[in-house]
């Protein structure tokens, strides 16, 4: 089933109260309750993007990026061991040992409330990506850490030990958990960018200096016109990111939607900051909070040199796939 | 090799953009000896202009390019889209567009859609067969970036105009037998109030045609003298004093669908960089792909916007914007990641290279400056103040 245009304008009134207007400690249930978890069942591109543009918007979070990869893998109520942040793969290594496996886990994970009853560790077992299914017996971070405690992210390093059988999925599963990943991330992306661009606009669309709009000064035009042509482009990029149906494809489009979206944000962090000048370096102003948010995420499953790298390799394999076709 | 159009090829304007795709993947394949000539052209001008002709002429003989084209010009009918298929496929099997490709896409749909139905119906033909090729009239010394305040004059006479004036920056207008002219027919202060749009042969008396070498060393563009050349009435593109709209339509088709065929050339120049400079870093070569893609988003939009028929309002400017981005960066990836080839090299993959890399410098400049495209990005979609 999909949802048609009319229906999407109404979900995404709706889904914009919800986020904008519930505390951050029940936005979880309120989804819930207004039944997010089936529109992701009946039309996932919908969904998530939907979703996840909004959390940006707002600077919300949520479970939902777990719940968005866990399900590309037939997963449900599993906690992800993120990669730790700027790697595009897994940073937990599994050891093989007599009994099974030990698993030396170094990630990052979205904090919780509870301790997850169980996890999936993209983990290097010689050298290659696998997926490591395991209950969870050990505590849980329940408050964020670092550059922006809000965003509810935290370090996370310890030792797992398993069973072999506990290898559930191959390079192929890894690379299907992170495209669902990239294709949220970048929608989430998309939101921050826009608020970035959103305010530097505001700003310089009021403030004068020499008698003049910021605004009509040629040298702040140019940077948020090239602000402007990232935000079409992660725009168009995370739309098609959802038109591939062959996997390989599909993964592709993913990596492209994330980095496009992460260009975005990285030119607004750059440009939107400058033209605000002193008052986007201040507390009081809401930038900083976008800003912070946006390193974090453009950094979470691979930040642009790991990514464009891969892309680099593919190219050079030739691997890469034509894409986007008419 | 087919010599003739067949029912089979005219059949395709009714096909999806997949079956037209894979036939004429197909023909490509089928025909590749007989095109290979295609592949390595000479360095000279002059050849190389009678080399493309030829494309032209084996390419419409065999009916691809008259998919996507009204049956009143020329063509099978069908979707303009299809016309970006077979463009994407040329390039993708490593063919140069025919010259007149880009004046087909810049040129021709103004045309189809501006000139008197007679007129469009005798010259379209004419072009998409190679039996001419047109050039446009449009900067001069003192309005490149501000087409606005263009001088050249066409002054009413009767039943004809008289025009009296320069241009500059025309490509291959040396080569060509028509040309698409703005003309200033209001009084100077009437801005872009004041301009008309003719249809000018090349061969009356009158045009004098200067080549201007660029730094490629290609006579690509040249400066156009125009001195009392007679230009019968019936030659008046769209109305007298609303050239404007036939400018600024020709420039959205110039920054959006044969910008489609630019990316379609720059992901096939892309994958022949990791070959001919294997120490471009992946990051780096990712990173082009990325530009280049972006571009394919982008331009994919528009095109299909004007095979719906859909205004592209002010998309055409995004296009390009990221086609001189993305254009530079694969060529100052290249350069970097093989030096010596580039500078040193006089191998014939060599001097491509270099040539390439020369005309990419152009491509911020050509079309409506970079910075032209940011104030109308700045101005018209963030809404910041004009001036």
């Amino acid at each position: 089933m999909t949802v048609d245009t009319d229906e999407t304008s109404l979900l995404r009134e709706t889904l914009t109260g919800i986020v904008r207007d519930t505390p951050a400690d029940r936005l979880d249930a309120a989804l819930a309750d207004f039944g997010w978890p089936e529109l992701l069942d009946d039309d996932p591109t919908v969904a998530v993007s939907l979703l996840f543009e909004l959390q940006g918007r707002a600077l919300a979070t949520t479970s939902a990026l777990d719940v968005v990869m866990a399900r590309a893998v037939d997963e449900a109520d599993v906690a992800i061991l993120h990669p730790t942040p700027g790697s595009a793969v897994p940073s937990s290594i599994a050891i093989p040992t007599s009994s099974g496996l030990r698993i030396d886990v170094h990630g990052m994970v979205a904090t919780r409330a509870q301790a997850p009853a169980r996890v999936v560790v993209p983990a290097l077992l010689d050298g290659k990506p696998v997926l490591v299914l395991s209950t969870w017996e050990d505590s849980w971070p329940s408050s964020g850490t670092g550059i922006d405690p809000t965003a509810g992210w935290a370090g996370l390093r310890t030792t797992l030990t398993t069973d072999r059988a506990a290898v559930a999925g191959d390079a192929a599963s890894w690379r299907r958990l992170r495209a669902a990943g990239h294709r949220a991330l970048a929608h989430e992306l998309l939101g921050l960018g826009a608020v970035m661009l959103e305010l530097a606009v505001a700003h310089v669309s009021s403030r004068t200096q020499f008698g003049r709009l910021l605004g009509s000064f040629q040298a702040v035009k140019h940077k948020l016109a090239d602000v402007r042509l990232w935000q079409e482009c992660a725009h168009l990029a995370s739309e098609a990111a959802w038109e591939p149906s062959d996997e390989h494809e599909a993964a592709t489009a993913a990596v492209v939607a994330k980095v496009t979206a992460s260009r975005f944000t990285e030119v607004a962090r750059q440009h939107c900051q400058q033209v605000l000048g002193g008052m986007g370096f201040t507390w009081e102003h809401d930038f900083h909070r976008y800003l912070k948010r946006a390193l974090l995420l453009e950094s979470l499953l691979g930040g642009t040199g790991p990514l464009h790298a891969e892309l680099g390799a593919q190219l050079r394999t030739g691997a890469l796939p034509r894409l986007a076709m008419l | 090799m087919t010599a003739v159009a067949d029912d089979r090829v005219a059949a395709l304007a009714h096909a999806s953009v997949a079956e037209v795709r894979v036939a004429f993947q197909q023909w490509l394949a089928g025909n590749a000896d007989e095109l290979r000539p295609f592949k390595q052209l000479s360095t000279r001008v002059d050849e190389v202009f009678a080399a493309l002709s030829r494309l032209q002429k084996l390419l419409y003989s065999t009916g691809w390019i008259r998919l996507g084209w009204p049956e009143e010009v020329g063509g099978f009918g069908g979707p303009l889209v299809l016309r970006a298929v077979v463009s994407e496929e040329l390039a993708a099997a490593g063919y140069p567009p025919p010259f007149s490709f880009g004046t087909q896409e810049v040129l021709g749909p103004a045309v189809v859609r501006f000139a008197p139905p007679e007129l469009a119906a005798h010259t379209l033909p004419r072009l998409l067969r190679g039996d001419e090729t047109w050039c446009q009239g449009f900067s001069e010394p003192d309005a490149g970036s501000d087409l606005g305040s263009l001088r050249l004059r066409a002054v009413d006479d009767g039943e004809v105009w008289r025009v009296t004036g320069e241009k500059i920056w025309t490509s291959w207008a040396q080569f060509a037998d028509r040309c698409v002219l703005l003309a200033r027919t209001g009084p100077l202060e009437s801005a872009h109030k004041g301009i008309t749009a003719l249809f000018v042969d090349m061969d009356s008396p009158g045009i004098d045609v200067r080549p201007l070498r660029s730094m490629n060393g290609d006579d690509e563009f040249c400066s156009l003298h125009f001195d009392d050349v007679v230009v019968p009435k019936s030659r008046t593109l769209g109305e007298v004093n609303a050239g404007w709209a036939v400018a600024m339509f020709i420039l959205s088709c110039e920054r959006g669908a044969a910008a489609w065929q630019r990316q379609a050339w720059l992901r096939w120049r892309l994958t022949t960089m990791t070959t001919d400079a294997p120490d471009v870093p992946d990051t780096t070569a990712g990173e082009a792909f990325t530009l280049v893609h972006c571009l394919r988003l982008l331009s994919r939009r528009t095109v299909r916007a004007l095979s719906a028929g859909e205004q592209l309002g002010v998309h055409p400017s995004l296009d390009k914007l990221m086609m001189s981005t993305a254009e530079k960066f694969l060529f100052d990836s290249a350069l970097r990641g093989a030096p010596e080839t580039l500078l040193l090299d006089d191998g014939s993959s060599a001097r491509d290279w270099r040539s390439d890399y020369l005309y990419s410098r152009a491509s911020s400049i050509y079309g409506g400056a970079a910075e032209i495209q940011r104030n109308i990005i700045a101005e018209r979609m963030l809404g910041l103040p004009r001036g």
